[in-house]
């Protein structure tokens, strides 16, 4: 992987010249979710409960000798269940229904997945594999000329995850994700790529011909991000498409410099590459992997643009360039193979394939390390997802009803190290959690910024190089990798602006509309109106089931009579009210 | 109300209980406490242009001499006078580490290697490490200004400043993205006053309080409670400070990271700060590229050198100056040169051993086994000087012990 060329995309966004596309078409409006319009329907007493839960993952958790848990409570199952998938917090009536029946929990896992923001929450999980969501630039060239260049970025690295996206939310067999014989595009991409369906919006297109359909495979973003320098003849790539696709990274492995090499002799290095045994323990597989990738430009930007649309990043003509390098010819650990066609084919059959998407939407729904998760989940979630015919809503499903994924604390201190009871909410969770409860999306149009300036609007949230996803805690997919699991300086006053911002956005702008998200009841002062309008507001933002009476009731309401005394204005008294809320540690996690 | 030494204290116990497994003891570690910056050359730099000299490699860079200054050589070059200035003044209070051995050429997995001994990245880094035990109560023990640092089990105590200074857009209300009246999330804004975020600590402490007493009383749950208790606290006494950040929209280059690590050591809002050096080291073509590189990096190092003269920081501040990994002994077919698994560092300032050069790379730039004591490769105890002994040493140069989080004898012949 050659960096330079992507320090220079993401170097120097000064604010004058910062756009970004919104992160998605959905929508995100708080909606009342019919449990029975999932796919799969309401099993009743499916759940069962704190004591009962139908575990599908089969896990640890029932050993002997091992204390049971504590497990959450049916509404606070909901609400994990909501943030994980959708990043929302459920409507009131949810979890009202799950709270007279715990049984209609599986058929909210299914609605769920059929509504609005888990599209996102899927890019999102793969992204943590293929690393895909970066933030570059792009020049503005006819025909985008009037286009933000990072909006122009944005689009073309999304087009992977938008791929996989489309897969599992439309049911098909997530093996397609290297089979598909489409790209997913979107206005800016399609322009980028000289694609003229007149479509718009994010579409499926055919891809270009003369190029093998493999799924992501096929799509240009994944070896955007994963560029070559062409001098290690594409064995960067190789390992991304291993780790990613099969959790076998050749990183892992250590290298050992065989003294007797000469490491001034290229010759000798080539020959050691096929027959030292230190050596071809990795090259005897990765370099037949990396040889499907010398028909893709290695690194495509490192050319200075000039035009859209873009020659064509795959040329036929070098499938066979292997021949004059590492004289590998393309191959699957031991299979014959051809070009990424074949390859996908050949990864899609593979065990590793559906065992390693086991392991990594479990990772990413329990917050750990895929290494981390123990073969037995790995089997059971495995078995889940074959059975299924690759549906990915059924291996999430059983992640989502498992025990594990309903713990809430250890019941005793002998565990506790090990029992993780909160899971800590990402960025991009966040600003669905506040548009969903506020209607407030923190941005910045830059043409408003600068009426002169190409379109584009920065999402503060989920950019990283101008906004705040990295100090809210996510990485960037290039420099920073990964999110942390807790909170910092950084974080907390991440949180703290976005729910000052959040809280002024309600009292000036949502509490005057027709039908106000949170303050129902507006600007109310009076002590008992006061009251009633807080236990709604416990329940739809913290999804807690509050009496007017309670500890909680009464210390929002002290709060409330603190603002406002020292104000006197009921708007700064709600607006500081509202903001303590948003602030809340039940905020951050879930 | 939950007491500042209520969550530092139990913080600190569970990081101790959590992390153990290998018995703490002070042995090699310097007396004196420092504090630390990293200084990280993002991309793989060539170390035959400086600091490991191999004027018999047929790819060695063009070259006057090796210089000897004090008894570090260094391969010098007109085109390159601050790489010669550097150790013209800074030799003295120097000292070069050979013969690392990364065992990798993966980026991501040598950088984790180098910052945190382990492949995997999960524990923390030599800088975290050092202001955990340092400086756990300052605002922000660890200052990460640049953009690669890993602090594992130790995020708590670290916080970012942003590609751009975007910190500075939460620290400071007047520094804040600004609003449009167009928008349709436009509002007039709100920061709660003295008397109202008084207020909202009152009520989120109360919450907090109860929620320890259910669900959040040990293990992971409590240490997560702790953390959101402590992050606001920090976060508050960094609002105090917003004048030293800089300001939103800033590109943060090599001096402008260097201003203000100091700045936050200067004024104790910090302990340790983590540099990156992103000049575009990773050169796979026309390796004459490093050259001039590592000729701006060097210029860098002075500057940060006697930046911390000026400002009476030196004798209290180690500096540490490494890269992922290097380059290979020979050029590839465009005259380039790819990623090598041993590797070389700098450090320099208080309490290091200066002038002198320990351990060794081979003529093809292998790792010689070391005296982890001496940095002799001739006699003593010779060892592999693997990246977990790197770290170990560097954190042992700062006075901080690292074998709660890492399994290492340290490597100390640059502690003086």
């Amino acid at each position: 992987m050659k960096r330079t060329t992507w320090m220079i995309w993401t170097a120097a966004l000064a604010l004058a010249g910062c756009s970004e596309g919104p992160a998605g078409g959905e929508g995100s409006g708080a909606s009342e979710t019919d449990p029975g319009s999932g796919t799969t329907g309401t099993s009743e007493g499916e759940t069962g409960g704190e004591e009962t839960g139908a575990d599908e993952t089969g896990g640890e958790s029932t050993g002997e000798t091992e204390p049971e848990p504590e497990y959450l409570s049916p509404d606070e199952h909901l609400v994990r269940i909501s943030m994980a998938l959708r990043g929302t917090r459920p409507s009131r009536s949810d979890l009202d229904a799950v709270r007279q029946d715990p049984g209609l929990i599986p058929g909210f896992v299914d609605a769920y997945m059929e509504g609005p923001g888990f599209g996102e929450t899927i890019r999102d999980l793969h992204n943590d594999a293929l690393l895909t969501s970066v933030d570059g630039q792009f020049p503005a060239l006819a025909p985008l000329d009037d286009v933000q260049p990072f909006a122009i970025s944005d689009s073309v690295m999304d087009t992977t995850l938008r791929l996989v996206e489309r897969i599992v939310v439309e049911d098909r067999p997530y093996s397609e994700i290297v089979t598909a014989d489409t790209w997913v595009v979107d206005d800016i991409a399609a322009a980028v790529y000289g694609i003229d369906d007149g479509g718009s919006g994010w579409r499926e297109v055919p891809i270009p011909s003369g190029r093998p359909a493999a799924g992501i495979l096929s799509d240009n973003a994944f070896f955007l991000r994963h560029e070559s320098a062409n001098s290690n003849f594409h064995r960067g790539r190789a390992n991304a498409v291993s780790s990613a696709l099969l959790c076998l990274d050749y990183e892992d492995n250590n290298i050992e410099l065989d003294e007797g090499i000469d490491l001034t002799d290229a010759d000798a290095v080539a020959t050691a590459l096929t027959t030292n045994p230190a050596c071809i323990a990795c090259h005897d597989t990765l370099d037949p992997l990396a040889s499907h990738f010398f028909a893709i430009v290695g690194n495509p930007m490192s050319n200075q643009i000039t035009e859209y649309p873009l020659p064509d990043l795959y040329i036929p003509q070098r499938e066979d360039d292997w021949m004059d390098s590492t004289g590998r010819a393309p191959g699957f650990y031991g299979e014959e193979s051809s070009d990424i066609g074949t390859l996908g084919a050949l990864i899609s059959t593979d065990p590793r394939f559906t065992a390693c998407a086991a392991r990594r939407f479990y990772a990413y729904f329990l917050r750990t390390d895929p290494g981390d998760v123990s073969s037995d989940t790995v089997d059971t979630l495995d078995a889940v997802f074959t059975e299924s015919d690759l549906q990915a809503k059924a291996l999430i499903r059983a992640i989502m009803l498992s025990d594990e994924f309903r713990i809430a604390a250890a019941s005793s201190e002998d565990s506790a190290d090990e029992v993780q009871g909160y899971l800590r909410a990402r960025p991009f969770q966040l600003a669905r959690t506040i548009e969903d409860l506020t209607g407030f999306r923190w941005e910045l149009d830059v043409q408003l910024l600068q009426p002169d300036a190409g379109a584009g609007v920065l999402d503060l949230v989920r950019s990283s190089s101008i906004g705040f996803q990295v100090l809210g805690g996510s990485g960037d997919s290039f420099t920073v990798l990964g999110s942390i699991d807790t909170t910092n300086a950084t974080t907390s006053l991440f949180v703290r602006q976005l729910a000052a911002e959040a809280s002024s956005f309600v009292v000036e702008q949502d509490a005057m509309a027709d039908e106000p998200r949170l303050l129902s009841s507006g600007l109310v002062t009076e002590q008992e109106a006061v009251r009633a309008q807080l236990v709604e507001l416990f329940d739809r933002i913290h999804g807690e089931a509050v009496e007017p009476d309670s500890e909680d009731v009464s210390d929002a309401l002290a709060l409330f009579d603190a603002a406002l005394a020292a104000s006197g204005d009921p708007a700064r008294a709600w607006k500081t009210t509202l903001t303590a809320m948003l602030r809340d540690l039940g905020i951050l996690f879930y | 109300m939950i007491s500042r030494r209520q969550f530092l204290g139990s913080s600190a116990a569970l990081a101790a209980a959590t992390l153990g497994g290998v018995s703490t003891t002070r042995a090699n570690v310097a007396d004196k406490p420092r504090r630390l910056i990293t200084v990280f050359v993002d991309g793989g730099w060539d170390i035959a242009h400086s600091i490991d000299p191999k004027p018999n490699l047929v790819a060695t860079p063009d070259y006057d001499e090796v210089a000897m200054f004090e008894d570090i050589p260094v391969l010098t070059h007109s085109s390159r006078p601050n790489i010669t200035g550097f150790f013209e003044q800074y030799a003295p209070i120097s000292a070069v580490a050979h013969g690392i051995n990364v065992r990798s050429i993966s980026h991501k997995v040598c950088e984790r290697k180098m910052f945190t001994g382990l492949p995997s990245g999960a524990g923390p880094d030599a800088g975290a490490i050092v202001a955990n035990e340092h400086a756990r109560d300052y605002p922000m023990p660890y200052f990460v200004v640049g953009a690669t640092a890993y602090t594992g089990p130790l995020s708590v105590i670290s916080g970012r400043v942003g590609r751009q200074g975007q910190i500075n857009a939460l620290l400071d209300p007047n520094d804040a993205f600004p609003r449009f009246e167009q928008s349709p999330y436009f509002h007039e804004g709100f920061e709660a006053d003295g008397d109202e975020e008084s207020a909202i600590r009152a009520f989120l402490d109360a919450r907090l309080e109860r929620e320890r007493a259910t669900r959040g009383q040990w293990g992971s749950n409590r240490a997560r409670i702790d953390d959101f208790i402590e992050s606001m606290e920090k976060g508050a006494v960094l609002r105090d400070n917003a004048q030293y950040f800089g300001e939103t929209g800033t590109q943060l280059d090599l001096s402008d990271q260097v201003e203000l690590a100091l700045t936050a050591l200067e004024r104790d809002l910090a302990w340790s700060v983590g540099i990156t050096a992103s000049l575009g080291f990773d050169t796979h073509e026309g390796n004459d590229q490093q050259g001039q590189l590592q000729n701006a990096l060097f210029g860098g190092l002075s500057n940060l050198a006697q930046a911390l003269i000026d400002r009476d920081l030196l004798d209290d501040t180690v500096v540490a100056v490494f890269s992922e990994m290097s380059r290979t002994p020979a050029l590839n077919g465009n005259a380039g040169k790819d990623h090598h698994p041993v590797t070389s560092a700098l450090v320099f300032g208080g309490g290091v051993a200066g002038g002198a050069a320990y351990g060794a790379n081979g003529d093809n730039v292998e790792a010689m086994p070391v005296d982890f004591e001496t940095g002799s490769t001739d006699s003593g105890d010779l060892k592999s000087l693997d990246s977990t002994a790197w770290v170990a040493g560097l954190a042992a140069l700062a006075g901080a012990d690292a074998s709660p989080y890492i399994g290492a004898d340290p490597f100390t012949a640059f502690i003086g």
